[in-house]
């Protein structure tokens, strides 16, 4: 690749986990085995892109060759994925595997300066992916934020591990710091989570569209105070 | 210490809107319902704070004196003495510029509690020089990662090897405290200058008594002058000679820094006066003197004085902030005395450190430019800055100043301090 500096690279685990989070959540939202099977190839294949020109102790599969196998698998995976009987098994799916696609070349990198923009552009596609299967009943709430938690998890890891590699090198031993960055996030999400289904299971269902609009605009002013 | 946010998490209050609205279009609880969670997640910057950097850094070097082109392991480790965790400590160890890594990472990144401990090792390849460690800098993350805290830790730590110092060839001439620099002057001597007619004052010794025995006359002999040479090292350290041939690469200051560091080591047997001057983000000016607390002045200036960084100033803080050229200029002719000899140490990459040489050779003083070559032959950009370094050195030249094109792969030669170069 031309203009890649492979020694700024983000680092290796955090990029692994982070491709491995945006599998998890496409998983969440699609429990049928086809669904499933879609998402493992998409990730090996991505596992295969993303592993390239990378140096490991164990043996990994290097090269062009797996590379392009890496490529084709990401694409027989959508087919799959597109080919699906049921459409919601479809939209649960194909946002998915696009957007663990995105944030596998946003931590390959593809170009160091979009690398960023690339694992954002993942976060979307997957996010699409959980407002879709929401708005098609495709699954039901745990799913929905369990998915969307696991997104954003998979940012975070992407960004933490670019932001090592570009101040560290890939070389620098950073694993402690990956986990344990990773695993707060995870760990205040699955709070989240907790707190967001106590309030939906005591009471959030019964309210009017009004009180709604009113919630929404106290939302909105919080958000708008918390960016200033 | 800087404390910055990194804006890491900016925009992620969006996720929330969105949900939020396409929960509230769609009549869908559940999504709307992921717009609370997206709300918790904009909020999770805001949990914590940038955290109180209270570190130290203990650098251990495995031969502080090798040979050159030994592998050289150097341990760091780094403790947090603060009461705050470091969930996301970053420590860049500052190896000294001339100094290559072979093995290990000199980068590393750990989780430290309060007292706890991380070390890291790598080795570097020792060359000729004295070589010192420059401040480590740490950036320590919230564990959110929303707030950046860099600071820089000293450790004083420095590498010497030993056949750093060029083999100074020994000089013939009548030794005592009179330099090696023969003046076409008139005066105290040994070589027989010219006779001139007395003058209250003069010496009884110097009078020509034979002259005086024969004529009734009184004359006074004169011999040529013999002085210390007084130089002065100047190092351009602007912005500007921050240049290096490429990416990883030693830059043009680092190297005109490892040959001031060898004419300090070559000058000072001679027993010459040495002065340190740079051009640079902070005007530094040491006169010329003798002395071993002087050479240790020196060599202390050059470790620690923040025009002698070797790393580039940052942006737009250090080079608009640094006072301009001919400025400096001006200030080095007003404090130097006017016999002082030059030696300006510049990659010569822009036009005004030429004028500032030939100002300093206008001034009187005997300027010489040693130029560290940090041009490449790759692009085209490259290519012509070779060929206007190639013009800059071409035109000094022709205004009949001795220029020293360095190539600085090779240790810069006492070929340098043949005392023709710096005879006045």
């Amino acid at each position: 690749m031309v203009g890649v500096s492979v020694s700024h690279r983000p680092t290796p685990l955090a990029s692994g986990l982070a491709v491995l989070c945006c599998g998890v959540s496409t998983a969440i939202l699609a429990p049928t085995v086809d669904q499933r099977l879609a998402i493992v190839a998409a990730l090996v294949g991505v596992g295969l892109v993303v592993a390239r020109g990378r140096e490991f102790d164990a043996p990994v599969p290097d090269g062009a060759v797996w590379t392009a196998v890496g490529a084709a698998l990401v694409v027989a995976a959508l087919v799959r994925a597109e080919t699906l009987v049921d459409p919601r098994h479809r939209i649960a799916v194909v946002p998915g595997i696009v957007g663990t696609a995105l944030v596998g070349l946003g931590v390959r990198p593809v170009s160091d300066r979009f690398a960023r923009r690339f694992v954002s552009a993942g976060l979307a596609a997957c996010l699409v992916g959980v407002a879709l299967a929401g708005v098609f009943r495709a699954a039901g709430p745990p799913r929905l934020l369990g998915a969307a938690v696991a997104a954003v998890v998979a940012w975070d890891l992407a960004e933490h591990g670019i932001s090592l590699g570009e101040q560290l090198r890939t070389d620098a031993e950073t694993r402690a710091v990956e986990l344990v960055h990773g695993a707060a996030t995870a760990a205040y999400g699955a709070v989240l989570v907790a707190v967001a289904l106590v309030l939906y299971e005591h009471g959030a269902t019964g309210l009017s569209l009004g009180t709604l609009l009113l919630l929404l605009a106290a939302a909105v002013t919080l958000l708008a105070l918390l960016y200033r | 210490m800087t404390v910055r946010a990194t804006g890491r998490w900016r925009g992620i209050a969006a996720v929330a809107l969105f949900f939020v609205a396409v929960g509230l279009l769609t009549d869908r609880p559940a999504t709307l319902l992921v717009g609370v969670v997206g709300a918790g997640v904009a909020a999770y910057p805001r949990l914590s704070g940038p955290p109180t950097v209270d570190v130290d850094v203990e650098r251990r070097v495995g031969d502080s004196r090798p040979a050159r082109g030994e592998p050289v392991t150097v341990t760091t480790r780094v403790t947090n003495t603060g009461d705050d965790t470091l969930a996301d400590c970053r420590v860049l160890d500052g190896v000294p510029p001339m100094l290559s890594v072979t093995s290990g990472s000199p980068r590393h990144a750990a989780v430290l509690r309060p007292g706890e401990t991380t070390a890291f090792s790598y080795a570097v390849e020792a060359d000729a020089g004295r070589h010192q460690f420059d401040p480590a800098t740490v950036l320590a993350r919230d564990i959110t990662g929303a707030h950046e805290v860099e600071t820089t830790v000293t450790a004083g730590t420095e590498i010497r090897c030993a056949d750093a110092v060029p083999d100074v060839p020994v000089r013939d001439q009548p030794d005592g405290h009179a330099g090696r620099l023969v003046t076409d002057e008139g005066g105290s001597g040994i070589e027989f200058h010219s006779v001139r007619e007395y003058r209250p004052g003069d010496p009884i010794g110097r009078i020509d008594s034979k002259r005086w025995a024969r004529t009734g006359e009184l004359t006074t002999v004169e011999f040529r002058e013999e002085r210390p040479t007084s130089v002065l090292l100047v190092v351009d350290a602007r912005a500007p000679a921050y240049r290096a041939a490429a990416d990883g690469r030693p830059n043009a200051v680092a190297h005109s820094i490892t040959g001031v560091e060898q004419l300090l080591a070559s000058l000072s047997e001679r027993r010459d006066a040495v002065g340190l001057a740079a051009f640079g983000r902070e005007p530094c000016f040491e006169a010329p003197d003798v002395g071993t607390d002087h050479e240790e002045t020196l060599y202390r200036l050059l470790g620690t004085h923040p025009a002698f960084d070797s790393n580039p100033p940052a942006g737009l803080s250090g080079g608009s902030d640094a006072p301009a050229l001919d400025r400096q200029v001006t200030r080095l002719r007003k404090r130097l005395d006017r016999d002082a000899q030059v030696v300006v140490l510049s990659p010569l990459t822009d036009e005004p450190i030429v004028a500032a040489v030939r100002t300093l050779a206008a001034a009187g003083h005997a300027v010489t430019v040693i130029s560290p070559d940090v041009t490449a032959d790759g692009s085209l950009g490259e290519r012509l800055a070779a060929r206007e370094r190639a013009l800059r050195l071409r035109a000094l030249r022709g205004a009949d100043l001795p220029v020293v094109d360095w190539d600085p792969s090779t240790p810069l030669g006492t070929v340098l301090l043949e005392p023709r170069r710096w005879s006045a």
